[in-house]
């Protein structure tokens, strides 16, 4: 019977801290959350499967609306496409970046940077759409998002959270694999444990009562096993519960955190969201994407616009990186930061630059990929590739190779048709470390 | 007892539960096991179409095909003459063919106490087959002894004891003809009425494959069901009262016939057809799609529930500016991308996947890249979107507007005089040009290029940069909320060229489906194709079906967008006749939706028995279904009293109904921008993304949508008295007693008056009926399965 569990059964197994390794307390657990499905046999498939890939897992930095790559990451000091942004030494030999990234320059050590990306489409949605699954839009079938890919090949690292978690911006599901493997959304950042807390307003002792209510009133349809989706509905009456009482659930709350690191990511939203994601993976969860927009300057780009919005980068995946490599998790994380195309090296005469996607960059950290390095170049003007072109496709096939993760796999969509995890694009060799 | 537990397991439960009744009861009356329940009456008749039983209730007719062979059994048992000898092998012979031993041998042991002769003759020879019935073992128990060669079995020991009996005891066994009757089943005369001819054709399929139905739904499971599949809301609590309490026999073709006629109706279908055409609020400016104007047109169609055949013409030969015909957005909505186009017209109104075809043939149907383009060639090149030049129509109701024109003069005219009094001007200009565009768009011909159009906003802007400067200009751009208008028209040149794979050339305009039917090179091609497809059986058919999954949740055809030969229906002369009501209706959706409804076969309870359970297809029993996101959200809105639910039918004279009021406002789930925006409500259950061509939504349930409905603000605010719980604020004014307050909390949320257990449980809870408590119940009722579930 599928009625709601009581709360209470699980509170002695699940302050299991020990995301490294299978101890005691592991197989407590399994114990306790056999009954959702979850055997002792998938947290040791998990714990076997962990070695298999260099990382376990991933955070995606998204920067809507087509960063461009000259302000950014590939900087053309003294040609004419260079613009008024300055280019900043860094703490990898030989790599420079813009002068507004203090914090990525003294990291850059622990990444790799990609200037040779290289792909066809210019349309937010339809480039957007690309980078999210590796395939262009089509309104016959629905590609499932990299997160949602990464998680439906690995088993979960922590029972009580969700695999999949996108922080802020827009959503990119699970496609035709369905809802199973849909990310789990927290809508703003600021409020990142939204529907994970009771409502204002009602006290514990009332919550509970309400909860007791629910479940004498809920019995008598769900005994009458009208439809297998009744059952299922019940299981994750079970899982959300579990999750709102879930010691991991501390892993949403900034609150929990040490003052002073909250005060270095400081009060941006998105700075907010990459020091959720870096918790989250420290609590088990796979696959985190955090989303920073606003990468659309058109118009009057240099004086403002990119200046605030490297400011906010900067501070954000700048401490991402620092804390992770910190501690070390940054051996197991693989960070992934791109958009969806870059700008045109020549600005245009309303002092911005337009859509471009023939040459852009982005960065890898962490995660098994290579340390201070640079792969590919653009020419001297910034417009095209003159090395090493990279497509999205081989991003994603890089990203999946090591999470070891078979990427030529095919998938079978709604409609049965054979769907590849990657459509067209190898590892990049040269990437790994 | 050991042999029955090598017969199917159905069998066991079933052949221990007779035993007990014959052995105990001395048998006063007959239990019929049937699915899901046990009919007890006298046996009046038995032949291979029915069985008739006398209950309490009066005469039960039930087909037999949907009686197993012990049900079979027991009413041959009932008719037979237990008193003789031949009589109780004949039925023991019976049991034992059927794959009954235990009943075979109960029975044969009741000849040998009859009379030894017939036994020694006629029964011995047979015990050894009661070994070997071939009845698969149905759980692991007795699998073993099923093995060894049955020939060189002793009889089975009690009866090889009694073969030793000299003189056999000739016992009368004290049975007399079922005096007491009683009726503990659950199927009624009604259940298998025939009230459409979908429901002959249904049964008879059923019978066909012993597949028995569930019976009828309750008329509160009815009325919930109906208001949810056609008007997207739960009834007012109002209507269930009087509904379930009317005594008309007729009571539920009423209902159906004021449920068509609600205003509701407009709004629940523009959610589908919105999935299905793409409707998107916003959409990008390049599309040149204006928002909402698509969803107006849409909504606008089915509120005036235009024929099918119509929506579909004006869709594919639209022509003219989105603002003043939504319908256009048919086009602009890819923009550019006439295979789109191809895809959703193929996929929506011909039910063809057709999309692989776009590159290659179909790898498994008769497909060809050729006919994909042939398609192609109804629309390119000479279907043209063209650029307009910016344009505002975001506030502009009527697509005239001389108010906005005022209040964007007046917000200008603190930035510049000059400017103020040039926009007056223009303004007046743009409404005049509005109306002369409206006219000429109204009797434009085939192949006319409209007007070109709105460029007064344009020639507005540069006027007040020339006065007020750049930044000026580009404020008023912003403030007007500029808007491409793209064009849509047919023109009467060029034409569409076969990809070079298929060998290149002029690709002709022909139909795929009949492929007689070419364009014959005269007038609108968009015209001829919209022709062929009222013409075409098929586009009848897929509509017919799609109103059918809509109220099953399973097409005849499966799924709706897969119409070809090696997927045929499941039920073809329902389908056909689904399909001939549409035409002869001249494609009055409404008429097909009636016939529907008023069947039995839609009425059926979504509660399945033991034999139909397993059934996906051939609609034995109602498919249980989530409700969609618009369906929930529009719920909660009604439940609480935030929106007034849909209300049909009047309280008789004198009858008293309990009402709350609502309190208007708020906005219905179609309403809303869609798609929806990640992390609010209507996101978190899986409404279309409007992006991919959505036929059936995905009715996954999930984690977020538990925490949604647990601790969301929707449905908190919903309970709240200080936000926007209207009901609770009703229910505690003092007017209603305990019982009464849940009485209308089941009714506004689960649409049924409670049992006596929940009445005990919430009126426990609810105590002197606080507020804080009622809250909690309204709360705890929104959150059970039971209201998320249509059953």
């Amino acid at each position: 019977m599928a009625t709601p569990r009581a709360t209470g059964t699980s509170k002695g197994c699940i302050d299991c801290d020990g995301q490294n390794g299978l101890g005691r307390r592991s197989f407590l657990k399994a114990g306790v959350f056999s009954f959702m499905g979850l055997s002792m046999l998938d947290l040791l498939r998990a714990d076997a499967l962990a070695g298999a890939g260099r990382c376990d897992s991933v955070i995606l930095v998204w920067l809507a609306g087509g960063p461009s790559h000259i302000d950014t990451w590939d900087p053309k000091p003294g040609h004419a496409n260079g613009g008024p942004i300055k280019p900043m030494d860094t703490s990898a030999d030989g790599i420079q970046i813009s002068e507004h990234f203090p914090i990525l320059a003294r990291n850059m050590k622990h990444a790799t940077l990609i200037r040779s990306l290289t792909s066809k489409e210019g349309s937010h949605e339809r480039a957007t759409y690309e980078m999210h699954t590796g395939y262009k839009p089509l309104a016959s079938i629905k590609h499932p998002s990299l997160g949602s890919l990464a998680i439906s090949e690995l088993p979960k690292k922590n029972a009580d959270l969700p695999a999949y978690i996108s922080i802020g911006g827009s959503s990119w599901g699970a496609g035709f694999l369905g809802a199973k493997v849909a990310p789990f959304q927290i809508g703003d950042p600021n409020n990142p444990v939204r529907n994970l807390v009771r409502p204002d307003g009602v006290p514990q002792q009332r919550y509970n009562n309400r909860m007791q209510l629910l479940r004498s009133l809920d019995g008598p349809f769900a005994v009458q096993k009208r439809g297998q989706a009744v059952d299922d509905y019940g299981g994750h009456f079970n899982d959300a519960i579990q999750l709102m009482y879930s010691e991991s659930v501390k892993a949403f709350d900034l609150k929990n955190e040490n003052p002073a690191v909250v005060q270095r990511y400081g009060n941006d939203g998105f700075a907010k969201s990459c020091l959720i994601a870096r918790r989250l993976v420290e609590a088990g969860v796979r696959f985190c994407e955090v989303s920073l927009g606003g990468w659309d300057t058109h118009n009057d780009a240099f004086k403002e616009s990119i200046p605030r919005l490297s400011g906010r980068l900067d501070r954000g995946l700048g401490n991402l990186i620092e804390d992770l490599a910190a501690s070390g998790k940054l051996e197991t994380t693989l960070i992934v930061c791109t958009g969806e195309f870059g700008r045109t090296p020549q600005i245009n005469n309303r002092s911005g630059r337009d859509h471009y996607p023939r040459v852009w960059s982005a960065l890898f950290a962490g995660g098994g990929a290579k340390k201070g390095y640079c792969h590919g170049a653009s020419d001297d003007g910034g417009a095209a590739v003159k090395d090493k072109p990279v497509r999205p496709g081989d991003i994603h096939a890089t990203m999946f190779d090591l999470l070891g993760i078979d990427y030529k796999k095919d998938n079978f969509s709604d409609q049965g048709r054979p769907i590849k995890i990657v459509n067209e694009g190898e590892s990049v060799k040269d990437l790994l470390a | 007892m050991t042999l029955s537990l090598r017969t199917p397991v159905r069998l066991v439960l079933g052949s221990l539960l007779l035993l007990t009744l014959v052995n105990t009861h001395a048998a006063e009356n007959v239990t019929i096991d049937i699915p899901g329940g046990a009919v007890r009456g006298r046996v009046l008749k038995l032949d291979a179409n029915e069985v008739v039983i006398e209950t309490t209730k009066g005469k039960q007719t039930i087909p037999a095909s949907f009686l197993d062979a012990k049900a079979l059994f027991q009413c041959k048992r009932a008719l037979a003459d237990l008193t003789n000898a031949e009589a109780r092998f004949e039925l023991g012979k019976y049991a034992l063919d059927k794959g009954l031993p235990a009943l075979a041998e109960k029975e044969f042991e009741e000849v040998a106490k009859l009379d030894m002769k017939v036994y020694k003759e006629k029964c011995f020879p047979l015990l050894p087959k009661l070994k070997e019935t071939p009845a698969a073992p149905a759980s692991g128990v007795s699998a073993g002894a099923t093995t060894a060669a049955p020939a060189e079995r002793a009889p089975n020991a009690v009866v090889a004891s009694m073969m030793n009996v000299v003189a056999p005891q000739v016992h009368k066994p004290d049975e007399k003809p079922p005096t007491e009757v009683e009726v503990k089943g659950y199927w009624s005369n009604a259940d298998f009425e025939i009230l459409s001819p979908i429901d002959k054709y249904v049964m008879e399929r059923l019978k066909a494959d012993n597949l028995p139905p569930s019976p009828r739904c309750t008329d509160d499971e009815f009325i919930r069901r109906l208001y949810l599949d056609v008007l997207g809301v739960i009834p007012a609590s109002e209507d269930v009262q009087v509904f379930v309490a009317d005594p008309a026999s007729d009571k539920r073709a009423q209902l159906v016939n004021k449920v068509l006629a609600h205003p509701r109706y407009a709004d629940h279908w523009t959610v589908l057809w919105g999935d299905l055409l793409r409707e998107h609020t916003d959409a990008p400016q390049e599309e040149g799609t204006i928002p909402r104007t698509y969803r107006n047109w849409i909504h606008g169609a089915l509120a005036k529930n235009m024929p099918y055949d119509q929506f579909v013409a004006e869709l594919l030969t639209a022509t003219g500016r989105a603002n003043l015909n939504g319908a256009v957005n048919f086009y602009l909505r890819d923009g550019r991308e006439r295979i789109e186009t191809v895809n959703t017209a193929a996929t929506v109104f011909m039910g063809t996947r057709m999309a692989c075809a776009q590159c290659h043939d179909h790898p498994f149907d008769v497909w060809e890249q050729s006919d994909f383009h042939s398609l192609m060639a109804f629309f390119g090149p000479r279907t043209h979107v063209e650029r307009d030049d910016l344009s505002t129509v975001s506030r502009v109701k009527d697509g005239m507007g001389d108010d906005y024109y005022k209040n964007v003069a007046a917000m200008v005219k603190k930035y510049s005089e000059e400017a103020d009094k040039k926009l007056a001007e223009l303004a007046k200009a743009r409404a005049e040009e509005l109306k002369k565009n409206k006219a000429a768009d109204d009797k434009l011909a085939y192949g006319e290029k409209p007007p070109a159009g709105g460029d007064i906003i344009k020639r507005m802007m540069d006027e007040v940069e020339k006065a007020g400067g750049k930044d000026t200009s580009e404020r008023l751009g912003q403030l007007l909320g500029r808007y491409r208008v793209n064009w849509v028209y047919e023109s009467d040149s060029g034409e569409y060229s076969m990809p070079s794979e298929v060998g290149g050339g002029r690709a002709n305009a022909v139909f795929p489906w009949e492929k007689e039917k070419k364009f014959d090179g005269k007038g609108s091609r968009r015209e001829a194709l919209a022709g062929f497809l009222a013409g075409s059986r098929q586009f009848a058919e897929v509509q017919a079906n799609r109103l059918w999954a809509h109220l099953f949740g399973r097409g005849l055809v499966h799924p709706v967008d897969d119409f070809r030969r090696k997927n045929p229906p499941s039920h073809p002369e329902v389908l056909a006749l689904l399909a001939d009501e549409l035409v002869k209706a001249k494609f009055d959706n409404k008429a097909v939706l009636r016939l529907i409804l008023n069947s039995n076969t839609y009425q059926r309870s979504s509660m399945p028995n033991k034999s139909n359970k397993a059934d996906e297809e051939l609609f034995s029993h109602r498919r249980l279904r989530r409700m969609s996101a618009e369906q929930i959200y529009d719920s909660i809105l009604v439940a609480s009293g935030q929106k007034p639910a849909p209300k049909v039918l009047t309280p008789p004279q004198g009858a008293r109904v309990a009402e709350l009021p609502a309190k208007g406002g708020g906005t219905w789930a179609y309403e809303v921008a869609t798609p929806a925006r990640s992390g609010t409500f209507l996101h978190a259950f899986n409404q279309s993304d409007r992006e991919q061509l959505m036929v059936e939504r995905d009715s996954n349930v999930s984690i977020t949508q538990a925490l949604e409905l647990f601790n969301g603000g929707s449905i908190n605010d919903a309970a709240r008295l200080d936000k926007s719980g209207y009901a609770v604020e009703q229910l505690t004014s003092g007017k209603f007693n305990g019982a009464d307050i849940v009485n209308l909390l089941y009714l506004r949320t689960l649409s049924r008056y409670p049992t006596q257990t929940e009445m005990g449980i919430a009126r426990g809870y609810i105590g002197s009926g606080s507020k804080p408590q009622v809250e909690d119940l309204l709360w705890a009722l929104m959150n059970t399965r039971e209201f998320m579930f249509i059953k």
